[in-house]
C-alpha cells in the first residue's frame, strides 16, 4: 500500500489541489488506479444530488412567511400611530406663545368697561326714578325687621314734591 | 422582500433541504432546520446581499445541523433512516435486475453510513462539492476556507470516505 502523503508539504498540497481539478475535468476514469477509484466515488456521490423541492413544502414555507409580511405593515401602522401620539403630546406640552398685550389697549379696555358700568348705573337709576312716579309700591311693614330703615331706603326710594322739594308720603302725588 | 424571498425558496430550497438531510439523516428535522433558516433570512431582510445569499443560507443550515448533531446521540443506523424514507434520489435504472437493484441500495447504504461518520469539514465538502456540485468560490465562502483548502480538503475527504467504505466491505466479506 502506498505511504500516506505528507499533507503539510506545500508541494503535496499543490499536487492534491491539482489532482482535484483534474478529477473534475475528466470525462473518463484516469489510468492511475487510485485516481480511478476517486473518480468513480465522485460519480457515485453525484448520483445523490438534491431532489426538487416538493411543491407542498415550498408552498408551506412561502405561506408561513406571508403573515410575517403583514407584520411589516403592522410595524408601519404602529410607527404612524406613535408619530401621531408624539406630535399631539408635543402640541399639548409646548408653551403657547401668545403675543404680549399692548398696555395702551389694556387701559382703553378698562376705560371702556368703566364707562359702560357708569353709564349703565346712571341709566338704571334714572329708569328707577321715572318708574317710581307711576308705580304704587306695596306697603311692607319693615319696622319689626332689623335694619328696617336701611331696607326701606333701598326698597322704597324717596319721592320728592316737585314744588316744595319735600319728601312725599305714600298717599301724596305731585298732581294734587 | 416577499417576491425575491419566494424566489430564493424556489432557487435554493432543494439545496438547503438536501444538505440538512445529508447531515441529520431525518426528513422532519431537516425541514425544521431549513424552515428556521428561512425565517432568519426573512428577518435579516436586505442585510443579506443577493450574491451572498446561497453561502449565507448554507452556512446557517449547516451550523444549525451541527448544533443538533452535538446534542443528539446516534442510536439508530443512519443508513436505515435514509433508505427507509427514500428522501435521497434513487438512481436505480429500470434496466437493472432485482439483484442488481439490491446491490445498488446496499452500496448506497454503506456510502451514506460512512459519510455520516466523516469528520467536518470533509463531510460538508463532499456534500456541497460532489453531490451538489457547488463551485469552489461559494463553497469557500460557506465553510470559511480558502479556495486551495476547499480543493485539498475535498480530495482528502473523498480518499478517506473510500477507505472507510472499503474497510466496511472487507469486514462484511470476512
Amino acid at each position: 500500500m502506498n505511504k500516506s502523503p505528507d499533507w503539510t508539504d506545500p508541494a503535496v498540497l499543490e499536487s492534491a489541489a491539482g489532482l482535484e481539478d483534474r478529477l473534475r475535468a475528466l470525462e473518463h476514469p484516469p489510468a492511475d488506479p487510485e485516481l480511478a477509484a476517486d473518480w468513480a466515488l465522485r460519480k457515485e456521490l453525484r448520483r445523490l444530488k438534491p431532489e426538487p423541492l416538493p411543491a407542498e413544502l415550498a408552498d408551506r414555507w412561502k405561506h408561513m412567511l406571508r403573515p410575517r409580511g403583514r407584520g411589516l405593515h403592522s410595524a408601519w401602522g404602529f410607527a404612524i400611530a406613535a408619530s401621531l401620539v408624539l406630535a399631539l403630546s408635543l402640541t399639548l406640552l409646548m408653551p403657547i406663545n401668545e403675543p404680549e398685550p399692548d398696555p395702551t389697549a389694556i387701559q382703553d379696555f378698562r376705560l371702556a368697561m368703566q364707562t359702560v358700568n357708569t353709564t349703565s348705573r346712571k341709566a338704571l337709576s334714572i329708569t328707577g326714578r321715572e318708574l317710581n312716579e307711576h308705580l304704587q309700591w306695596p306697603s311692607i311693614e319693615l319696622e319689626p325687621l332689623p335694619y328696617s330703615r336701611l331696607v326701606r331706603a333701598i326698597a322704597q326710594p324717596q319721592r320728592i314734591n316737585v314744588e316744595t322739594q319735600d319728601p312725599m308720603n305714600d298717599l301724596q302725588t305731585n298732581q294734587e | 422582500m416577499q417576491q425575491p424571498f419566494e424566489q430564493m425558496i424556489d432557487r435554493y430550497g432543494s439545496r438547503l433541504r438536501h444538505l440538512a438531510l445529508m447531515l441529520l439523516g431525518r426528513g422532519d428535522e431537516a425541514d425544521d432546520v431549513v424552515q428556521d433558516t428561512l425565517i432568519k433570512l426573512w428577518h435579516r431582510g436586505d442585510d443579506v446581499r443577493r450574491d451572498d445569499a446561497l453561502p449565507w443560507l448554507l452556512t446557517c443550515t449547516r451550523n444549525a445541523c451541527l448544533d443538533r448533531l452535538r446534542h443528539r446521540q446516534r442510536t439508530q443506523s443512519l443508513t436505515l433512516k435514509l433508505v427507509g424514507e427514500q428522501s435521497v434520489q434513487a438512481d436505480v435504472q429500470s434496466t437493472l435486475n432485482p439483484d442488481e437493484a439490491i446491490d445498488v441500495q446496499r452500496r448506497r447504504g454503506l456510502l451514506l453510513a460512512a459519510l455520516a461518520e466523516m469528520p467536518e469539514p470533509g463531510r460538508s465538502l463532499l456534500i456541497l462539492r460532489d453531490m451538489q456540485e457547488l463551485d469552489v468560490a461559494q463553497t469557500a465562502k460557506t465553510l470559511e476556507l480558502s479556495r486551495t483548502q476547499v480543493k485539498v480538503y475535498t480530495f482528502r475527504a473523498r480518499r478517506l470516505l473510500r477507505k472507510k467504505i472499503e474497510e466496511e466491505l472487507h469486514e462484511q466479506v470476512a
